[in-house]
């Protein structure tokens, strides 16, 4: 997968893979009956050196690029931190990245120069509609991040509403991210909720792990201070490793995903979580670096349709063999949501197939199919690949998906 | 740019209650708050020389539009309407109007794949003709130009890395100067320290033309603050903070006495974006109004700005003048005292002392100097490891391909500076200084590179032990390693808001 013509040459063979694959998934999948997805996770951003995707016929081609990986399902990612990939009235629309707000900084790589959250580059629907046409499935893959570790991308609306910027413990304020505690804040997020419904995807998959330096220590704002003082009255403001902390400010998070859940519900559009850090005892990793690690309790209480398990805390003598035991653990109390699990390229938390094999010294081809295969025994709905950008499956990880199918 | 902030200020009197209402009406906004005037649809405004009028920028039908209307209001005249898109208009003393445009009729990637050298560049407005000082494929933005009208001061993307990657260490940003006279290329005055999170907006040159000050940010986790310089002195150690920490604040303008800035600013606990003002010498400042962008009539009397993509005008008397003194941190007032110092280490070894001389708490400005001999960049050293019961890694200096200063936050969370790797093969000087709100790490006596945590420091009270040379190669030395209060006599001094007047 060298270039593009070599793309448009594998088009048809991969579509074709892909019918078949999701023919087979579908008699094979844990779930009689069920069909198995093969999920793609595709930010076309990623694409931007590759193919023009300001235009149909560039983003036709990402469409193309990423079926030659059979996946049957595609979630496109709606923003990379703050910064929009179609016009949202919500953020704020403004040309490109910068110059046009102070506040930002430009970025000059050609990333700093695509409009995608213009007219020029509406092109979010136009793929949407064509996953429709092709009978793929398809969804949103969107963020809790509001910059994605970087200023250049963050949100046009939180540069403009200082009022509602998280703090620290000193009470310094930070324009990365608004504090959730402000129902100004909330309210806008489920604003952003109705923006993407009326793209009418299939599915809104909402990311934990691309938090964007959110942390519990950037919580310490008005609305926040004013609810501890209710509730713990003269105590000192804890540091926001404690975990009283941590469960007032996360409940504001679990009252966001419950509305989440009830838009998406009352649109006939599934819900989907997240979570990175899972594992079969007390999600400790998960715990410590992010929001929504209630995810357990939100499941059995119906918040999600769906749970995507990005990562799984593996113990490194024994990667397969613990992994399969914290899926177990996963299917075992995921409430009536169901489950996804990653078969990633991208290493996020040590858990790319590419550190499996090393672990386990196969080939990572033979790591991706054995990922499939546990997936699927273990009653999973589908698998993810952990994002699709050019070229980063290769074709004999491609083809021992398709295999352990079969 | 555009936001929605609480109006909740009363007008001054039913009258001018009916007139705002009205212009309020009549620009389909928000009210105007006490004492402010309604002008136009707008952002970015710029008073004209002779204060009759006001250059703005519009947002129509996807489209930025640059025009000027009276003071008052009335009818706009269009400088530019599209095609292209232009902004930030700034006015020559003779009435021409400087201002960023450009026409980008490319997508990114034919622009990329095409080597375009469509961009943002300065662009003139002069006797009804329209000419471009600045062309390529950079944006050239926020010009300020001197009140002779001789030099522009704007912030400019060219010459930069276009590596754009979370870890990029490239700058972002570099502010020139450009002879409007005699055109020519701009000459590139300074550049954003290292990093894709740090970089300038909005330089403003004084009235006598001695100091400018600018939009800085310093870190991902930091605000915009405003620093300044004197002409001429353009090395990262001449840069001195002039606006107080505690507040985000970029864009400034100056009085046209020169003792005064006005800012885009902003404070916990404040509605919103404000306008405030600064005197600099003394650093006392005072918030107006909610709004951005705010720039002084030519008489000083009046203040101008934008709020909710409205342009307000409202007066500046002497019950606006900035009168109070918000908290500064000061950290480099005392000189360096050594307290502990061992030489020719060639293997890791543990050192302990006497611990109460080392409980440096949050608020001591400490400093580790180390003295290396290294061949090479690769593979982990930790040549310096002070081992607290607070945490282990209480302070650290390390080096892989770069060199870092390592501390913790009062949650134990991991914080650092660091430098750009290194050449290999030499003798090098790291010196690490944990002051009360940043961490700093010199090269060989370089100016330092800062990160402001922004969040407390652990408090470091219980030393267990120094750790020196952890992961030393054959041949590798630390060849002296020095620990002491104060600022280190071999790290300059950043100056200082008095440095300024000097």
């Amino acid at each position: 997968m060298k270039n593009g013509e070599s793309v448009m040459k594998n088009m048809s063979k991969a579509v074709c893979a892909a019918v078949c694959v999701a023919c087979c998934a579908q008699v094979l999948a844990g779930k009689p009956g069920a069909k198995f997805d093969v999920v793609a996770l595709v930010d076309s951003l990623d694409f931007a050196k590759n193919y023009d995707i300001e235009t149909r016929t560039g983003t036709v081609q990402v469409l193309e690029h990423v079926l030659l990986t059979h996946a049957n399902d595609i979630w496109w990612r709606d923003k990379g931190g703050g910064r929009m990939r179609y016009p949202s009235k919500c953020e704020m629309w403004q040309i490109s990245e910068a110059p046009f707000d102070k506040k930002r900084l430009p970025s000059e790589d050609i990333y700093g120069y695509l409009r995608l959250e213009s007219p020029r580059g509406n092109e979010y629907p136009v793929v949407l509609e064509e996953c429709r046409r092709r009978g793929l499935g398809f969804g949103i893959h969107t963020t809790i991040e509001e910059n994605h570790w970087c200023s250049t991308l963050a949100s046009n609306w939180t540069l403009a509403h200082p009022q509602y910027w998280g703090c620290t413990l000193l009470g310094e304020p930070w324009m990365g991210s608004c504090s959730i505690m402000w129902p100004e804040v909330v309210a806008h997020k489920l604003e952003m909720v109705d923006e993407r419904l009326a793209l009418k995807p299939q599915k809104i998959m909402l990311d934990f792990w691309r938090n964007g330096a959110w942390s519990y220590a950037r919580e310490y704002s008005t609305p926040a201070i004013a609810e501890w003082k209710r509730l713990y009255g003269d105590e000192p403001l804890p540091p926001a490793t404690d975990p009283r902390w941590q469960k007032m400010v996360g409940a504001h998070f679990d009252d966001y995903l419950r509305k989440f859940s009830a838009k998406c519900r009352a649109a006939g559009v599934e819900f989907i979580g997240g979570f990175v850090g899972v594992d079969d005892k007390d999600d400790a990793a998960l715990k410590k670096r992010y929001c929504g690690f209630s995810w357990r309790h939100l499941a059995k209480e119906g918040v999600f349709d769906a749970i995507y398990v990005m990562s799984v805390t593996y113990d490194p003598k024994d990667p397969f063999g613990s992994t399969e035991r914290i899926y177990r653990n996963v299917m075992e109390n995921r409430g009536s949501a169901e489950v996804y699990f990653p078969v990633a390229s991208y290493n996020m938390e040590k858990c790319g197939f590419g550190e499996y094999a090393r672990l386990a010294k196969i080939s990572e081809a033979e790591a991706a199919g054995r990922l499939v295969r546990m997936a699927r025994n273990a009653g999973a709905r589908g698998v993810v690949l952990e994002c699709v950008d050019y070229g980063n499956y290769r074709p004999a990880v491609c083809d021992a998906i398709a295999e352990a199918l079969k | 740019m555009r936001h929605n902030t609480k109006n909740d200020v009363k007008c001054e009197s039913r009258a001018a209650v009916l007139f705002c209402a009205g212009m309020a009406v009549l620009l389909g906004c928000a009210v105007p708050q006490q004492g402010e005037r309604a002008v136009t649809k707008g952002e970015n405004p710029a008073f004209s020389p002779d204060g009759k009028r006001i250059a703005f920028q519009r947002l129509d039908d996807d489209v930025f539009k640059l025009g000027i209307v009276g003071v008052k209001g009335g009818a706009e005249e269009w400088i530019e309407a599209g095609p292209g898109n232009a902004a930030y208009p700034e006015w020559t003393p003779s009435g021409g109007l400087v201002y960023m445009y450009g026409h980008d009729t490319e997508t990114a990637y034919e622009a990329w794949r095409g080597n375009s050298k469509n961009g943002y560049g300065l662009r003139l407005y002069e006797n009804g003709q329209r000419r471009d000082l600045t062309t390529g494929r950079c944006r050239d933005f926020t010009p300020s130009v001197s009140s002779d009208g001789k030099k522009a001061y704007f912030v400019t993307t060219r010459g930069v890395s276009s590596e754009s990657t979370v870890y990029s260490k490239a700058a972002t940003t570099r502010i020139a100067e450009l002879d409007l006279a005699a055109g020519g290329e701009p000459h590139i005055l300074m550049e954003s320290p290292g990093g894709n999170n740090t970089g300038f907006v909005q330089p403003a040159i004084s009235p006598d033309g001695k100091m400018l000050v600018w939009g800085h940010l310093e870190s991902f986790f930091d605000a915009w603050r405003i620093y300044g310089t004197r002409i001429g002195r353009f090395d990262r150690v001449e840069w001195c903070p002039v606006s107080p920490r505690c507040l985000s604040a970029l864009a400034p303008r100056w009085h046209p006495d020169g003792g005064i800035i006005c800012f885009t600013g902003f404070k916990k606990g404040d509605p919103g974006w404000g306008v405030w003002v600064e005197d600099i010498a003394t650093g006392k400042v005072k918030r107006l109004a909610t709004g951005e962008n705010p720039c002084f009539s030519p008489d000083g009397k009046a203040i101008a700005y934008n709020r909710d993509g409205v342009v307000y005008v409202r007066p500046f008397g002497r019950d606006d003048l900035p009168s109070e003194i918000l908290p500064e941190v000061r950290d480099d007032d005392d000189d360096e005292m050594v307290l502990w110092a061992k030489e020719n280490i060639s293997k890791e070894t543990s050192f302990k002392t006497d611990s109460s001389r080392f409980a440096f708490g949050d608020k001591t400005t400490f400093f580790v100097r180390v003295k290396v001999r290294l061949d090479g960049t690769a593979g982990l050293r930790q040549l310096f490891i002070g081992d607290y019961a607070e945490h282990e890694y209480g302070v650290q200096i390390f080096a892989n391909r770069d060199v870092w200063l390592s501390t913790r936050d009062h949650t134990g969370r991991y914080l650092d500076v660091k430098q750009a790797r290194y050449k290999e093969g030499r003798e090098y000087t790291f010196t690490g200084i944990r002051a009360a709100g940043r961490l700093l790490l010199s090269v060989d006596g370089s100016v330092p590179a800062v990160a402001v945590p922004r969040a407390k420091v652990l408090s470091l009270d219980h030393l267990r032990r120094f750790v020196v040379g952890r992961g030393l190669k054959s041949g590798e030395s630390v060849v002296k390693v020095e620990v002491g209060t104060g600022w280190p006599t071999d790290v300059p001094k950043f100056k200082k808001r008095e440095d300024l007047f000097k």
